[in-house]
């Protein structure tokens, strides 16, 4: 189904494990003007095919690996693509997002999503060469890591470069719950696909092709491209901050700002937080920055593990292997980082896990023997999960279904199965709200990341509860429409003004971080008419690279709503496996226990702030999208 | 003593990251420790400071023993 529109290859493609059979997905371009790609086209995708009545582990459990339309048009950041599903970690709409380069080969092999059915009888990789698909036995790389995985398929297919690849480790063959897909050093860490394309018995997918992505205005990409590569070198967080200290550099502020997981979620702030600092990774173990194709924030980390470069680790892991678990040895950070990447495990729910069962065993609930600061032994337990050996076997589980079992529900630091990321909500309540009421679970990223907002960008105040719904939604619905183009989420760093950022004491930018909370008002009514969005702001960027790069017409309110459409859809999906309100929940400790015992505004008050929330989104009070607002947003 | 710690770009591009001042008020601790550090005055007032893990008040007295973070903005992960 050939598109009119510049971006897209034209085909979507479903492939079924089980007949083998490769088929062309119905997809048209009156569903790209409203989908665009990405997660919101799987969501779609997922939308017309998920009953409620599918597991993870099953054969009607769909895998759609989507990019979107500027993935392969030279746009900034746009080697993304996303993993969509149902997770077997949560049960319910996964997506999990990755910066490798198997989004870009997949376009150039002539696809804009490939959706994956069925179940293969017997251990298979797949190699896909343009129009062709072929099975081949996995046997002999089964067990592999993910490392030594991709090189040997290298090795088989010949193809030393221009190829993409997705691998499993030994996590996914497992059915760890909380398995990721690596494609090269990148990972799809979060919601367990890994374990879904495992059980799939689908060790890896190969793709290369010949094909170019066609572009509708290719001097505007062009010129587009470089005035927004320049915006991006000149911001002081897209081209300061982050390629010098990378994501690694929230650890002090949040430490400066209680945000900082610590013991668990029972404190934020760690004592020993300098020791695993961004800055201290910069000046004693950085080899270099990296980054994906087409980046010039270039936020990743290379080190050196065992004598070789490899990558270094994000934010959420240094703040979840250090003082979450009471660790200060950088050293076993990046040791482990790299070990959890080759044994294809999420660093987030694997150590919030190990963080749980600490808890649990120093309240007895749990008596697995480990314990906070006591970390000798953890690079064996890594390996025990990803082979589900001795207790490795429950905490492959999460600690989700480990809290079901034994007990301490109040500290298992998840909301609907997912492991929460490294910031403590209790000292930025806009956070809480949206880990609770994020569509995948316990993620900061879908859940808005007001963070960013509440002290680590702009200094907005994080106790108050006013205007955080509303700001909410808005970042909800413009990173899930960022996401969908095929770009990363960091672009939209870009959006904050460099004058905020780099005068944080001036009367102007106090004046606005005070202003910010009292303008929810604005947002409601932006989201309810979104026509009079009728323009593309300079720094939002992506409306206009979009025009240039497809060739459809675009606004910002024409961008806010297909994000608003593809969060709806997520939710509609989450609902039909039986979400409502009563999962948009936080553990007991953030919600009822103040981090500070001396100030009693120190803990999250979800109740208020998810009441506002649904209406701001036109939910029911259940916080169900009703046939009303679906119909409005052409979903139904 | 006040032990004044820097992060971020700040420490990445001076190369200090820490110094001990002798100061009562914001005033003071901003002379001495642009004093001690090198790192111009201009720069140290465009920073983030939080003393005791609090962000800095009006006109905050310090107290002997307080421990100043010097940041400045970062953004995500």
């Amino acid at each position: 189904m050939v598109s009119q529109y510049g971006g897209y290859m034209g085909k979507v493609v479903r492939l079924d494990l089980s007949t083998r059979k490769v088929s062309e997905y119905p997809w048209t371009d009156r569903q790209r003007e409203l989908y665009i790609g990405g997660k919101i086209m799987a969501a779609r995708i997922l939308f017309d095919h998920l009953t409620g009545a599918e597991t993870a582990y099953s054969e009607d459990n769909w895998l759609v690996i989507a990019t979107g339309p500027l993935t392969g048009t030279g746009a900034p950041s746009s080697a993304r693509f996303d993993i969509s599903g149902l997770s077997p970690q949560t049960g319910i709409v996964a997506s999990s997002n990755c910066g490798g380069s198997f989004g870009y080969y997949l376009k150039k092999a002539g696809y804009d999503a490939l959706i994956i059915s069925g179940k293969c009888s017997e251990r298979c990789w797949i190699e896909i060469r343009d129009d062709e698909f072929l099975f081949h036995s996995a046997e002999d790389i089964w067990g592999m890591k993910t490392g030594e995985c991709q090189r040997a398929i290298k090795e088989k297919t010949g193809i030393k470069t221009k190829l993409g690849m997705i691998v499993i480790g030994p996590a996914g063959e497992n059915l760890v719950k909380y398995a990721s897909i690596i494609s090269d050093e990148r990972a799809a860490g979060r919601t367990g696909m890994g374990a879904a394309l495992g059980w799939k018995n689908i060790k890896a997918i190969a793709v290369t092709g010949s094909k170019e992505v066609p572009i509708y205005d290719k001097e505007g990409t062009i010129e587009w491209c470089k005035s927004w590569f320049n915006y991006l070198k000149a911001h002081p967080l897209t081209g300061k901050q982050m390629p010098r200290v990378g994501t690694a550099g929230l650890v002090s502020p949040m430490q400066a700002r209680g945000l900082l997981s610590t013991d668990n979620y029972s404190k934020g702030t760690y004592d020993d937080f300098d020791m695993v600092s961004g800055e201290t990774l910069a000046e004693d173990y950085l080899v270099r920055n990296q980054g994906c194709l087409t980046c010039p924030i270039r936020c990743g980390r290379t080190v050196k593990v065992q004598g070789q470069n490899v990558k270094g680790p994000e934010l959420e892991t240094l703040g979840l292997l250090g003082g979450n678990i009471h660790n200060n040895d950088m050293q076993k950070i990046l040791d482990w980082n790299y070990e959890l990447d080759e044994l294809g495990m999420d660093t987030i729910s694997c150590a919030n896990t190990i963080a749980w069962a600490m808890e649990a065993n120093e309240k007895g609930i749990w008596n697995c023997g480990l314990e906070f600061g006591k970390t000798d032994e953890l690079s064996q337990i890594f390996d025990d999960i990803a082979h589900r050996r001795g207790i490795g076997d429950e905490l492959a589980e999460g600690s989700k279904r480990l809290s079901d079992k034994y007990g301490g529900k109040e500290f298992a630091m998840h909301s609907k199965g997912l492991e929460l990321a490294a910031y403590e909500p209790r000292r930025a309540v806009g956070q809480g709200l949206g880990y609770a009421v994020s569509n995948r679970g316990g993620c900061h990223l879908n859940g808005g990341y007001l963070v960013v907002l509440e002290g680590l960008g702009l200094d907005i105040d994080p106790q108050t509860p006013k205007g955080k719904a509303d700001f909410t939604m808005m970042f909800q619905d413009l990173m899930e429409a960022i996401s969908a183009s095929g770009q990363c989420l960091f672009t939209s760093f870009g959006v904050l003004p460099a004058f905020l950022i780099e005068k944080p004491n001036h009367p102007v930018s106090k004046l606005v971080n005070k202003a910010i909370p009292h303008l929810g008002w604005a947002i409601r009514i932006a989201n309810k008419f979104p026509g009079i969005l009728f323009f593309n702001l300079p720094i939002i960027h992506h409306t206009t690279m979009l025009q240039y790069a497809t060739g459809m017409k675009m606004n910002l309110g024409k961008f806010m709503r297909i994000g608003e459409r593809g969060y709806n859809t997520e939710r509609s999906i989450d609902c039909k496996f039986g979400i409502s309100a009563k999962n948009d929940k936080l553990p007991k400790r953030l919600t009822d226990v103040p981090q500070d015992p001396k100030d009693p505004s120190t803990k999250v008050p979800l109740e208020k702030m998810k009441k506002t929330y649904y209406h701001a989104r036109g939910w029911s009070k259940d916080g169900i999208p009703g046939e009303r607002l679906l119909k409005r947003l052409k979903v139904i | 003593m006040i032990r004044v710690r820097f992060f971020g770009l700040l420490r990445l591009d001076t190369g200090v990251k820490e110094v001990t001042v002798n100061a009562k008020n914001m005033k003071q601790l901003y002379t001495e420790t642009a004093e001690k550090s090198g790192i111009d005055l201009k720069t140290l007032k465009g920073c983030n400071v939080f003393i005791n893990g609090k962000a800095k008040k009006f006109n905050q007295k310090l107290n002997d023993g307080d421990e100043v973070m010097f940041l400045v903005p970062s953004c995500g992960g």
